[in-house]
């Protein structure tokens, strides 16, 4: 919840300061261009957001108009120890964000607000690998930790190519100044993501196709991967 | 009105991106956190059989044999559930144990190696030695006999007031001797009786006698220590082999406290054993004859070992009998045998198989009854009982094979017949095989199913201590039954799976799995089987930490 009240409050919020901002000079970029030349109108942007940090090259087409070549990436990596069924285990995840797409913006407020759409090569995987640390207790024995094995999981979207549909609010590429500033929400359908688990040893059992399919079941309705970019851009041409 | 757009626009993407900020709804109670406990790869599953009823001793009763393990190996005993331990109660006659598979991996070269000592109020104590050579489920069967209840072939005297000692000294000589005059013992006056501590008996003295005929096919059954065995030989050196047996003599005086002899001192106890003429002497191959020597070897009881005593010779007697004389100073059993023979230390592979597609997944036990050939023909030797599992697909073979340890090289007839512990043959029984136990090549027994109803059982484990949902990979020695029957069947479970064979449709079939001691659950899981041929059981039992 906490979450999604940000977002309300980012949204409500961030499109305001930037609208109040480009409003100041509304006729600063309504002056018609309509520049359809493939040698003008081109930019470099850097973003960053929940796909990573990445750059962009943006060409604009008219004034109302941009076309995206987007590249972002990003990963985390976390441990953690816990103690199941006995067993001293260190699991440690990475997490990879990061998209290859390419999106096309059309303004119908120009300048301000934008419609994203296109196709997006999700690159995001969580990669989680569980290994004892210690020796399970098996009656008087000890199974050493080699016996044990371990469990690894992989989860990615469903679609490696998957459509993108954002709301911006700013501008990817501005036809008058040399930067320009964009904020965008949007969503990647991803479909019902995929999770792929491996197991080892005395642990593999964990790895059950009952557990891969519990977890998806429970992961399923997270068909839309959530886009938060805030981005700058560099007329360049 | 723009405003309006913008505020529609930005819900709908809200309305887009808004499952994936769902409250996140995973109950981690629906995983399976099993483990795979495929630890212990060496099992081994013992029957306790009455040799007179043949039926488990203690199945449908509370009794219990207790079992001492001994030998090089017994260090490396432990129960399936990982605990190690030198003693052990059989639980409805049946005892699985296992090795410890860190410290012990059977091999040709170096085979598991124990020795398992029996014993039970009102039974003659008996011993088994147990040899892998590789790792699996193994089954034996110790055969015990009730003193008062012996089997055919078994002759058992009991004298009370047979002698009277005072202060440890016998006031009068004693003789006792069994009805047919099988065996018969003398004791001086003037010797003294003391037990194992050394400590004088005292006032009246009863005396048991127990002969085990060494022709009689269900006496050699049930031998006191097997044919199996280890020992200390002339040389003072430990030896494993088989005996061939010229007799068996068990001797146990009491006196009014109780207490046992063991040792005899200022004199001795006089042995004297009538030796059955049928008796083949493999030093010849002909007959015993008068002139014949024959080693004698006393029992240890504490861990089943037997000791070289003395070499005896063969006597006619004027009423045209053969016997043996030996003075004795320690109270033991006395066995009159032969022992080595050139025996090979583990014999070629015996594999059954069957090339017929309903014998997959059926368990079958056997016994095996050994003839070894004499130049009259085949004379008994002894009985195996061997259990498998029919895997694969063709020809099946069983999951099992046979090897037998420390077997002579002779020429042997072997009777194979199939049996399950309810009396209902799965298969049908196999030709007499002749073959020779220590070629190299493996020997293929070929063995047809009998048609019945097969049910494939999963079982899966609901641990109730641990809460682990498990389809166990360890092999866990079973039971089942129709519910009603008073017969269980005995199995080891492979990786979760049993195949039942001979079904009844629309039947309840009761099942316990052999866990930490004991049947569990103790109230049989039930399952109702109508006229499916796949079915999941699943048991509720205590794992244990």
């Amino acid at each position: 919840m906490k979450i999604i009240t940000s977002l309300i409050i980012l949204l409500f919020f961030s499109p305001g300061i930037i609208l109040s901002q480009e409003i100041t000079d509304p006729e600063a970029d309504e002056t018609p261009t309509a520049d359809w030349s493939f040698a003008s109108q081109w930019g470099i942007g850097v973003k960053a957001g929940l796909n990573g940090i990445g750059f962009e090259i943006v060409k604009g087409f008219g004034d109302r108009l941009n076309l995206r070549l987007a590249y972002s990436t990003f990963s985390y990596t976390y441990s953690t120890e816990q103690t199941i069924e006995g067993i001293d285990l260190l699991a440690e995840a990475k997490a990879t964000l990061g998209a290859i797409g390419a999106i096309v913006d059309y303004y119908p407020v120009k300048n301000i607000i934008h419609l994203s759409a296109g196709l997006i090569q999700n690159n995001t995987l969580v990669s989680v690998n569980i290994n004892p640390l210690s020796g399970f207790p098996y009656g008087d024995l000890t199974v050493p930790p080699e016996d044990l094995g371990g469990v690894s999981a992989d989860l990615g979207p469903d679609l490696p190519v998957a459509p993108y549909l954002a709301l911006g609010f700013g501008n990817t590429l501005s036809r008058k100044h040399r930067v320009s500033f964009n904020f965008e929400l949007g969503a990647i359908y991803q479909g019902a993501p995929q999770l792929y688990l491996e197991g080892s040893g005395m642990l593999a059992p964990m790895a059950s196709d009952h557990n891969a399919q519990v977890i998806m079941d429970a992961i399923a309705p997270y068909k839309w991967f959530p886009v938060l970019n805030f981005q700058l851009t560099f007329k360049i041409l | 009105m723009k405003n309006l757009k913008y505020f529609i626009l930005t819900i709908a993407m809200i309305g887009l991106v808004g499952p994936g900020c769902q409250e996140f709804k995973f109950d981690a109670n629906d995983l399976e956190l099993g483990i795979d406990l495929d630890i212990v790869k060496t099992n081994f599953a013992i029957s306790f059989i009455d040799a007179t009823t043949e039926r488990l001793i203690g199945e449908e009763s509370d009794l219990t044999v207790l079992v001492s393990i001994h030998g090089q190996d017994a260090d490396h005993v432990m129960d399936p559930s990982g605990i190690l331990g030198k003693e052990y109660n059989s639980a409805g006659g049946s005892l699985s144990i296992s090795v410890d598979p860190y410290n012990v991996v059977p091999s040709e070269d170096d085979p598991v190696k124990f020795t398992l000592v029996a014993e039970l109020e009102g039974y003659l104590p008996t011993s088994q030695s147990i040899q892998a050579f590789t790792e699996g489920t193994f089954d034996y069967e110790i055969q015990l006999m009730e003193i008062v209840n012996p089997p055919e072939g078994v002759e058992v005297k009991q004298v009370e007031n047979a002698g009277e000692v005072e202060e440890g000294e016998i006031k009068e000589d004693i003789e006792v001797k069994t009805e047919g005059d099988e065996v018969v013992i003398k004791v001086e006056q003037g010797t003294e009786i003391k037990d194992a501590e050394g400590n004088p008996l005292e006032g009246q003295l009863d005396v048991t006698l127990v002969h085990f005929s060494p022709t009689e096919e269900e006496a050699i059954e049930s031998f006191p220590g097997g044919l199996t065995v280890s020992v200390e030989s002339e040389s003072g050196e430990q030896e494993d082999g088989n005996f061939i047996t010229a007799g068996f003599v068990a001797i146990e005086i009491t006196d009014e406290n109780g207490n046992k002899a063991a040792n005899f001192e200022q004199g001795e106890l006089e042995l004297d054993i009538e030796i059955d003429p049928e008796v083949v002497n493999p030093d010849t191959g002909e007959t015993v004859q008068p002139g014949d020597q024959v080693p004698l070897w006393s029992y240890n009881e504490e861990n089943g070992e037997w000791t070289f005593e003395d070499v005896v010779t063969v006597r006619a007697t004027p009423e045209g009998k053969l016997r043996t004389t030996t003075q004795i100073h320690h109270l033991s059993w006395y066995n009159l045998d032969w022992f080595g023979f050139g025996a090979c230390s583990s014999s070629r592979r015996l594999v059954f198989r069957s090339t017929e597609i309903g014998a997959i997944g059926r368990a079958a036990a056997f016994d095996i009854y050994m003839y070894r050939q004499v130049s009259s023909g085949y004379i008994f030797y002894k009985k195996i009982t061997f259990r498998g599992v029919a895997s694969g697909t063709y020809p099946t073979q069983w999951n099992q094979y046979l090897r037998l340890a420390w077997v002579p090289p002779w020429k042997f007839k072997l009777v194979i017949i199939p049996y399950d512990y309810c009396g209902n043959p799965l298969f049908q029984q196999p030709a007499d095989q002749y073959l020779n136990l220590c070629e190299w090549q493996d020997y293929h027994i070929d063995i047809t199913p009998i048609p019945l109803k097969d049910v494939f059982v999963e079982v899966y484990i609901n641990c109730s201590d641990t809460g682990i949902r498990t389809k166990p990979s360890q092999s866990i020695y079973s039971r089942y039954r129709a519910k009603g029957s008073n017969c269980w069947n005995y199995r080891w479970v492979h990786n979760g799976e049993i195949t039942i064979t001979g079904v009844q449709e629309n039947t309840t079939y009761e099942l316990q799995a052999y866990y930490q001691n004991r049947w569990q659950p103790s109230a049989p899981y039930e399952k109702f089987i109508g006229t499916e041929t796949n079915v999941v059981f699943e048991p509720e039992i205590i794992c244990g930490e």
